[in-house]
């Protein structure tokens, strides 16, 4: 049986999405385990792409410090501290380097690597923690004085909301893109993006924050879903331009081939790694808004 | 699994998407009934419970205490599963769709196939092209694909080769079989203009016709293609006349000049291929904002040596306005549309529904209906310096109202509107004399002129 592109495609989906599932909802250490996991896969990635580009990164501190960025998201309260000692520590071990030519290339090209796909992967973390987040923040609040429901399962919504719509919309616009495509969004970057395709994704998304809102009707208001599928589908968007971007400087098509049929981890997460610090501060910002009204 | 490639066929995905108008229907439909219906019986189940807030039996009266609906609480834990057996369907029934999708898109392909080969016999080779195309965007068999290309292209040369006025002439093809040709070109479907060039998007509309960015298919290079609304193939000395024109105008050759590559005809449409300048015209540049005078002085010199060279060729411009200049990227600026206006203008057809554009670069004499000189090229080039210099038009108001100014009123003096060099002002005023004997008399005199003073600037 010869198995084409689009087939490996969906065996890969087909075993790695109830991981997914599985871990999304679980939550806890096993999310924390994927996150890690995805978080070193793509630094290695990311590594690779510079190297293939002729910069020198630095290796093993910016995988040790991808690591503490994703443990201290899950273990710490407010981490912000965390990512200026991870800053000094890869400056810091980039004078072991021999090669003072890789000083601002390799220094540079691994913090914004690890911010990139570590720090903002952390948010991941934050989405699936949100709902026991809110509850101890306000447990001072005693009774609630609004309708509305905060328990365990709002981290499940938040986390699934942005990864759903994130799916979803780039599914729509893969296929819209594909049957009436015309107009390019960004023919320098990623010649294969089109404006129709856009239009579709946005659509999609806006059908999925709706089937999101009929699932579970009193976690989020249906304007709200209808406002951040949008956002999202756009940071998508824009997510993927950025990774396009990265890869066309270093000339490779996908960034590496862990999954087969995918390419690498980094091609599947450039939408989200856009998408989920978006959902955070939306989230946050929605349900602060309604407990200090 | 091999089904799945189709999913890489625009025409085939659209087919596809086409046919699962059912699913659709069925996800809307058993969405809400699922929403619904569960709702509904839900909240027959667990009926909402009903607590007064009491403290040793008194009433709070801000606090409220609220309670989740038991209902909700179920809704939540049952209607993911509702949905995911619905969307299951839902996937599992496109997933079917797909595999006959592709059954119907080999017979579309193949019927497409036969109708190719059918109007390839009757001579129709536009036709032909068109359903090899639908056969190619259909079939699923690369060597097939393949094989359909090659002949496409095959197919678009021969159309385009014989379609090419100009070529056509200057190989001396034309003459051999004038009138067979032409009736040729009338009558038939034959589209030489879409076999030779992909259109890729509308520049603009001017008061001649559309311009578009295209790309040569043969030569794998963007050009313009301007539309001309015109008949030349009724009037066999008109037609004469037009490619005596067209032949003059394909020789003008200067960085400051548009190159014309073609005149194409295509069903009363003349098509004329220009090269394409990605940048911006004068008069979206003028309206922007007002330039500095060094930048002012360039651009002028720079139409000036353009027309300059035009004018040693013996072609006038007649229309010259902002709209007709283009400026690059690289400040390089570039003449439009020269001798167009006599090309088009010198038709026996009248162009119905055109109006011309505004009147405000116009010497008197065209604007009395006279006929035009190298010196009212001169009298619309202080136009726009006027226009240049000042950052606003020399006459406002209706067209009929600078029509008559244009005859009989002298603008205001430039340095009136903004600080401009006397020299300058001089220099646009004699250009705009009424009287054409005032007004310079050859390009190379202003040129020399503007050149002077730049000098000693």
């Amino acid at each position: 049986m010869r198995f084409g592109e689009l087939s490996k495609r969906l065996l890969t989906a087909v075993i790695g999405v109830p991981i997914l599932i599985f871990a999304l909802i679980t939550g806890g250490y096993v999310l924390l385990t994927l996150v890690a996991f995805v978080a070193v896969i793509g630094l290695w990635e990311f590594f690779h792409v510079m190297e293939l580009r002729g910069y020198k990164p630095v290796k093993t501190a910016g995988y040790l410090s991808g690591l503490v960025i994703v443990f201290s998201a899950y273990f710490l309260q407010n981490y912000f501290l965390v990512l200026f000692v991870v800053l000094l520590f890869i400056l810091f071990m980039g004078l072991f380097e021999k090669d003072n030519k890789a000083a601002l290339s390799g220094t540079g090209g691994t913090i914004f690597g690890v911010f990139y796909i570590a720090g903002l992967l952390t948010f991941a973390i934050k989405l699936r923690n949100l709902g026991t987040f809110l509850m101890t923040q306000y447990r001072s609040l005693g009774p609630f004085l609004t309708t509305q429901h905060i328990d365990d399962r709002t981290g499940i919504y938040a986390i699934f909301f942005p990864i759903a719509v994130i799916f979803i919309s780039d599914t729509g616009a893969y296929f819209i893109g594909k049957a009436y495509g015309k107009r390019r969004v960004a023919p320098a970057i990623s010649p294969k993006k089109s404006w129709e395709g856009v239009g579709g994704g946005i659509a999609a998304s806006l059908i999925a924050a709706f089937v999101i809102w009929m699932i579970a009707p009193d976690r989020f208001p249906l304007k709200q879903a209808v406002i951040l599928s949008v956002l999202l589908s756009i940071a998508g968007l824009a997510g993927d331009l950025v990774e396009s971007r990265i890869k066309r400087d270093a000339e490779v098509k996908d960034s590496g081939t862990i999954f087969p049929g995918h390419g690498g981890v980094m091609d599947r997460i450039d939408a989200l790694l856009f998408g989920l610090p978006i959902a955070y501060i939306y989230f946050l910002m929605y349900f602060k808004f309604i407990f200090s009204r | 699994m091999n089904s799945l490639r189709i999913l890489k066929k625009p025409a085939i995905i659209k087919l596809w998407l086409r046919r699962s108008l059912p699913v659709y229907l069925f996800v809307i439909v058993s969405f809400v009934t699922i929403k619904y219906g569960l709702t509904a019986y839900l909240k027959h189940k667990h009926p909402p419970i009903v607590k007064d807030d009491t403290v040793f039996g008194v009433r709070l009266p801000f606090a409220k205490r609220v309670y989740r609906e038991r209902w909700l609480t179920a809704y939540d834990k049952w209607s993911p599963y509702f949905f995911l057996v619905a969307t299951g369907i839902a996937g599992l029934w496109m997933f079917a769709l797909l595999k006959s999708t592709s059954d119907v898109a080999h017979d579309l392909s193949m019927a497409a196939l036969e109708k190719s080969d059918k109007a390839e016999t009757s001579g129709d080779l536009s036709q032909a092209i068109y359903n090899l195309k639908v056969a190619t965007s259909f079939s699923m068999d690369d060597a097939l694909i393949d094989s359909m290309n090659q002949k496409i292209e095959k197919l678009k040369f021969s159309l385009s080769s014989r379609s090419s006025l100009l070529s056509k002439t200057l190989t001396g093809q034309d003459r051999t079989e004038p009138e067979k040709t032409v009736v040729k070109q009338a009558t038939d479907s034959t589209d030489p203009i879409a076999s030779r060039y992909k259109k890729i998007k509308k520049l603009g509309q001017g008061a001649m016709g559309i311009v578009w960015l295209a790309e040569d298919r043969v030569l794998e290079r963007q050009v313009a293609i301007k539309e001309l609304p015109i008949h030349i193939a009724e009037d066999a000395g008109f037609k004469e006349r037009f490619l005596r024109e067209a032949k003059l105008l394909a020789r003008l050759t200067h960085p400051n000049i548009v190159q014309l590559y073609d005149i194409v005809e295509d069903r009363d449409v003349l098509h004329y291929t220009m090269e394409y300048v990605e940048g911006q015209s004068m008069d979206q540049i003028v309206k922007a904002s007002k330039l500095p005078l060094d930048t002012v002085l360039d651009y002028a010199m720079q139409i000036l040596k353009g027309m300059d060279y035009a004018h040693g060729m013996k072609i006038i411009h007649r229309d010259l306005k902002p709209m007709n200049i283009m400026i690059r990227k690289d400040n390089i600026v570039k003449i439009a549309d020269f001798g167009l206006a006599k090309l088009v203008g010198s038709s026996s057809v009248t162009m119905a529904g055109t109006v011309m554009g505004s009147p405000l670069y116009m010497s008197p004499e065209q604007a009395m209906g006279e006929e035009a000189d190298e010196r009212s090229d001169i009298y619309s080039f202080s136009m726009i310096l006027y226009e240049l210099a000042t950052g606003t038009p020399a006459f406002t108001g209706t067209p009929k109202d600078v029509i008559t100014k244009q005859i009989q009123v002298m603008p205001e003096r430039p340095s009136s509107r903004a600080s401009i060099p006397d020299w300058l002002e001089a220099v646009i005023l004699k250009g705009l004399s009424k009287n054409k004997e005032q007004r310079y008399q050859t390009i190379s005199a202003m040129l020399a002129d503007i050149k002077n003073h730049k000098l000693q600037v």
